[in-house]
């Protein structure tokens, strides 16, 4: 037809205003005509806005590319809107465009998501600037809000610029298709099952019918499609809108930080949870995984960060579980035949362990490598590591990463979850990052650096959670903390002996190593670092529920030895611990009878409970930390995260300590009780208390502490000034090296 | 009532209406039933099972379990009558010796189980032959008998028209309920049973608290020993074979949670009485003793299965 290049016509924001035409690459121009033919107008849309709008928007053309999925598109869309102040028929063109990309019923979520104020106002408008086409049949009513004709009017709209070079005369109104493009009548084909959401592939491999190389999605080699993925647990949304793929002989790391969903998500794959939202696609075929069996039966293996081995079984029973090799019909179990297998496995991963051996006698190492060798016997299609190699020496991680080499040349797929970057640059194709349980970014690896890497787990410099905390000189006496001072180093020595504690050397196997520091009354020193640095078994350690086994605990300058809470809470520690549903709060008790037990003595006497003044006790402290609550009588355990929260912190500081340690004090809560704990936290420290606020959530540590100390594999890595520190830079202290 | 608001309520109340409900089905079809007599013969003969599952309430409520009442009200019962041969000693002796050997036997029961970690099931289920054992022992095997006035009245005499160990449940049900409701102790037994690592968090030393369920539960079996000694006023080594199960029922009935932290005594207490009035009531009825059994066991579970369903 023409001789000049396809091309479309778009709303170009990235031009000011107006419009531009986009010459097609080439896979596309060969592209277009063979989806329109096939009726499949919403994989052109897509593909034209992949390869043509995204890199103009802000999206590296490879990452485009690449990206693959409705994520970029929702990226790329989303610019748009927010940068670019289109008029009402630029926009509605765009929206238009996306209307027309889902077909399938898991990608209305995502438009919800995307653009539902849009998608609102345009179906409101009363006279749409679009035209309809003349392009009959390419339409295929689905339902829903969508109207007929949309693909249609879209096809029109792409090919325009196929047809004229022209600027649309008058935006409104001049949408319809030339005359003259024919695009036969389909009858609606389905779609290759992820073509939806694929970006477009153009593989030479598939040929049509014709014999004529076009672009065909290539969607074979997916072999785990993940659409809109969500979960909550009460209190907290904990994964949404997660969009993820997995290709075969592809190892796909998983980054993130600490609670960025990680977990969940794979706990999701293998069938640990159930989603509450969302689509899991094995092999294109939507399935429910109901139970980690029915993972399992699919070929997706995971192997856990915490070890679940049978510690009484034989490596290789341990091995073999599930599918024991048996013989006759009774299922006797061949021992000689599960011992040659699991032999054969554990040599396959250079563990130097007899298939004999009982679990219980191997080290922490050797187990994650039994475990492992597990997975792979499965021979699953997918397999899921998470932080397999934590326990893991260097050299069984460098067989561990030759075996992965092998899996992933025989076909199978690796989704590999780790904090160490390099290990992921090392071994992975590509990289998901998830951050507050959403989808980041998706790309190969090689589009990252570390840095970059970091800064896209840590996301954008956020508004600040609240006002920085006001420095109250006077609370601090003479401790001379000037607000200028240059960061304060754990070990800094000049106040030391009038802090109100001081930790010396303090180390606990397998949990931390000689941590010193010192905390000031009237401060909050924060502490942080990944999930499993150590940082609540010292927590735990300084409140005495576990023995530091050497170093030296100084409460206001007098060694103390902590062998249980109680002792702690004699020396005027209070710890808010980690889980208050585990370990916190007593949920089968009233608010009142929670509040009041750690200090039952205040109301008490000669062990006889005074009703009055528990009841006394209990209203100052619900009134005190602003518990919302019916009745003081009501039970803990139906209580919101906050609320509970709120009554642990009570419960925590009814025996007025002097040294307040806060695990995790916001954790799964909602961001209005998360303010009021906030709150709560400075006016602990201007009322004189020591605080160590041990938090993941970097925003939080940042806004709230008068030094951070971070953390990295039980050592102190860093002590940093909130002033001057950002995410990434306590993220780099706290990954390890 | 709106239908919100019944499953509370039941919850609360549901086992009163039981028994009640029971009560009154039994006035109709039996006369008998509703008569003084017959009401005190039921306190009377629930009276024993109610010691003991008000003991064991404090250990069912810390999250544990004990399986050697039977056998403890055995061996206090053969101690308590070896010290109450006629012409020897007050009566306060055997009476202190039987609650003393049970005290003894229920801390050496809490001991190994906090101290040693044993499951409280495994621990117990050890006193409950070790305690047969000795019982058979200090008996020579042998039922000890020609127990002295004095002792044998505590079982069987009335005081103010109502049977003495029916006076004494009461007594022990009422200590046990203020101790639990407004000591600090028994706040504690709710806090461990709750939550146990809460508990210890805040302070509670949790191994004492789990010693002293155990011995009151103990006590509270000795205490039961003598009265079941005075009553068929001989000590038999024999006696109170699987009572432990009859007094977990009535407290499980009562709607104290086996894994702990919730119920309470009164809700024993009605337990206890249930059983008695279904057990009397049968017997009125001339239900075999065959039969009963079956009946009890499914009471037990439907109690239990319906307190699941209108807590949840």
């Amino acid at each position: 037809m023409d001789s000049e290049p396809l091309g479309i016509w778009l709303p170009a924001p990235w031009k000011g205003r107006g419009w531009a035409r986009l010459p097609l690459p080439a896979d596309v121009g060969k592209a277009l005509p063979c989806y329109l033919r096939q009726g499949q107008a919403a994989c052109a849309c897509r593909h034209v806005f992949v390869r043509s709008i995204a890199p103009h928007v802000g999206f590296r053309p490879s990452w485009a590319i690449s990206l693959l999925s409705r994520q970029a598109l929702q990226r790329a869309i989303r610019s748009f809107f927010h940068y670019a102040a289109l008029e009402a028929p630029e926009q509605a063109a765009l929206i238009e465009c996306v209307l027309a990309i889902p077909r399938k019923r898991q990608t209305r979520p995502l438009l919800d998501f995307l653009i539902r104020p849009e998608i609102e106002a345009l179906l409101s408008a009363p006279d749409l600037p679009i035209g309809v086409s003349s392009l009959d049949g390419m339409g295929r009513r689905t339902g829903g809000r969508r109207r007929p004709g949309v693909f249609r009017r879209v096809a029109g709209f792409l090919l325009r610029g196929r047809c004229s070079g022209a600027v649309p005369a008058g935006k409104a109104g001049g949408f319809s298709a030339a005359a003259g493009v024919v695009v036969p009548t389909v009858s609606s084909p389905a779609f290759p099952s992820s073509a939806a959401s694929d970006t477009l592939r153009c593989a030479p491999r598939r040929r049509d019918v014709d014999g004529q190389s076009m672009g065909v999605l290539e969607s074979a080699d997916v072999v785990l499609e993940v659409a809109n993925l969500g979960k909550s647990f009460p209190g907290v949304q904990a994964l949404a809108g997660v969009f993820f793929r997995l290709r075969r002989g592809e190892v796909h790391a998983v980054v993130g930080e600490n609670g960025a969903g990680k977990s969940t998500f794979m706990r999701l794959l293998a069938g640990l949870e159930t989603p509450d939202d969302g689509e899991i696609r094995f092999r294109g075929r939507p399935v429910r995984l109901r139970h980690p069996h029915a993972a399992r039966q699919l070929g997706v293996a995971m192997i856990h960060q915490e070890l679940m081995p049978f510690l009484d079984l034989t490596v290789a029973e341990n091995i073999l579980m599930g599918r024991e090799r048996t013989r006759g019909p009774f299922g006797w179990v061949d021992r000689a035949a599960q011992r040659r297998e699991a032999q054969r496995l554990l040599r396959q991963l250079d563990v130097p362990v007899s298939p004999d051996c009982r679990m219980r006698e191997l080290g922490v190492a050797e187990m994650q490598a039994v475990e492992i060798a597990r997975a792979i016997g499965c021979r699953a299609e997918v397999m899921i590591m998470d932080e397999p190699t934590s326990a893991l020496s260097e050299r069984e991680t460098r067989a561990l990463f030759r075996v992965m080499g092998d899996l992933r040349r025989q076909g199978g797929a690796i989704i590999y979850i780790s904090h160490r970057l390099e290990e992921v640059f090392e071994l992975a194709d590509t990289v998901t990052v998830l951050r507050d349980g959403r989808h980041v970014v998706t790309g190969p690896v090689t589009a990252f650096s570390r840095q970059s890497l970091i800064e896209s787990m840590v996301g954008p410099p956020k508004p600040q959670i609240a006002e920085p905390r006001p420095r109250i000189a006077g609370v601090f006496g003479g401790h001379g903390r000037a607000a200028g001072e240059p960061d304060r180093a754990a070990n800094a020595r000049p106040a030391e002996d009038a802090a109100a504690l001081v930790v010396r050397g303090l180390s606990r196997a397998g949990a931390f190593a000689d941590v010193s520091f010192a905390v000031h009354r009237g401060e909050i020193v924060g502490l942080t670092g990944l999930v499993g640095a150590g940082r609540t078994e010292l927590a735990q350690a300084l409140f005495g529920l576990v023995e530091a086994e050497a170093g030296e605990v100084r409460v206001h300058g007098v060694a103390v030895r902590l062998r249980s809470p109680r002792q702690a809470i004699d020396h005027g520690i209070a710890l808010l611990t980690e889980d208050r549903k585990r370990d916190g709060l007593v949920l089968t008790m009233s608010v009142m009878h929670n509040l009041t037990l750690s200090g039952l003595d205040r109301c008490s006497r000669g062990g006889w409970i005074n009703g009055r003044r528990e009841e006394a006790v209990a209203d100052a402290l619900i009134a005190d930390f602003g518990v919302r609550i019916a009745h003081r009588e009501q039970s803990t355990g139906t209580l919101s995260g906050g609320n509970q929260q709120k009554v642990a912190l009570g419960k925590a500081l009814l025996p007025d300590p002097d040294i307040v340690i806060l695990d995790e004090p916001t954790r799964g809560i909602d961001v209005g009780a998360k303010a009021e704990i906030y709150g709560l936290i400075r006016r602990l420290a201007q009322s004189g208390k020591a605080i160590l606020l041990n938090s993941s959530e970097l925003p939080e540590v940042l806004a709230l502490s008068d030094r951070i100390l971070v953390m990295r594999q039980g050592r102190l890595s860093a002590a940093l000034d909130p002033r001057r520190a950002t995410p990434a830079e306590i993220l780099h202290w706290a990954m390890p090296e | 009532m709106h239908p919100r608001n019944i499953r509370p309520w039941l919850a609360r109340y549901g086992l009163l209406l039981a028994l009640v409900g029971i009560s009154l089905a039994l006035s109709l079809a039996k006369p008998g039933f509703l008569t003084v007599s017959n009401l005190i013969n039921v306190i009377r003969q629930i009276s024993i099972n109610g010691i003991l599952a008000v003991g064991v309430t404090y250990v069912l409520l810390t999250g544990g379990v004990d399986l050697s009442l039977g056998s403890l009200v055995a061996l206090s019962g053969v101690a308590a009558a070896c010290w109450a041969h006629p012409g020897e000693y007050p009566v306060v002796v055997p009476v202190l010796i039987g609650v003393l050997a049970g005290a003894l036997c229920g801390a050496a029961n809490g001991a190994v189980i906090t101290w040693g970690r044993v499951a409280p099931f495994i621990v117990t289920l050890g006193m409950m032959t070790v305690a047969r054992g000795l019982a058979l022992v200090i008996s020579g095997g042998r039922p000890v008998s020609n127990l002295s006035r004095a002792f044998t009245t505590l079982g069987s005499a009335d005081l103010l028209g109502i049977p003495v160990p029916a006076l004494i449940l009461a007594a022990v049900a009422l200590a046990s309920h203020l101790c639990l409701r407004h000591l600090r102790v028994g706040r504690y037994v709710y806090a461990v049973g709750g939550n146990e690592f809460a508990a210890r968090a805040s302070g509670i030393n949790v191994v004492g608290v789990k010693l002293f369920a155990y011995t009151v539960c103990g006590a509270c079996a000795g205490l039961a020993g003598v009265v079941l000694a005075s009553r068929i006023t001989t000590g038999q080594p024999n006696a109170g074979l699987a009572y432990e199960l009859d007094a977990i029922a009535a407290v499980v009935i009562g709607g104290t949670s086996l894994s702990g932290g919730v119920g309470g005594v009164g809700g024993t207490l009605l337990g206890a009485l249930l059983m008695g009035v279904i057990n009397n009531g049968l017997d009125l009825l001339n239900v075999s003793s065959y039969y009963q059994q079956i009946v009890k066991g499914l009471i037990i579970v439907g109690a239990v299965w319906l307190d699941k369903r209108s807590t949840k």
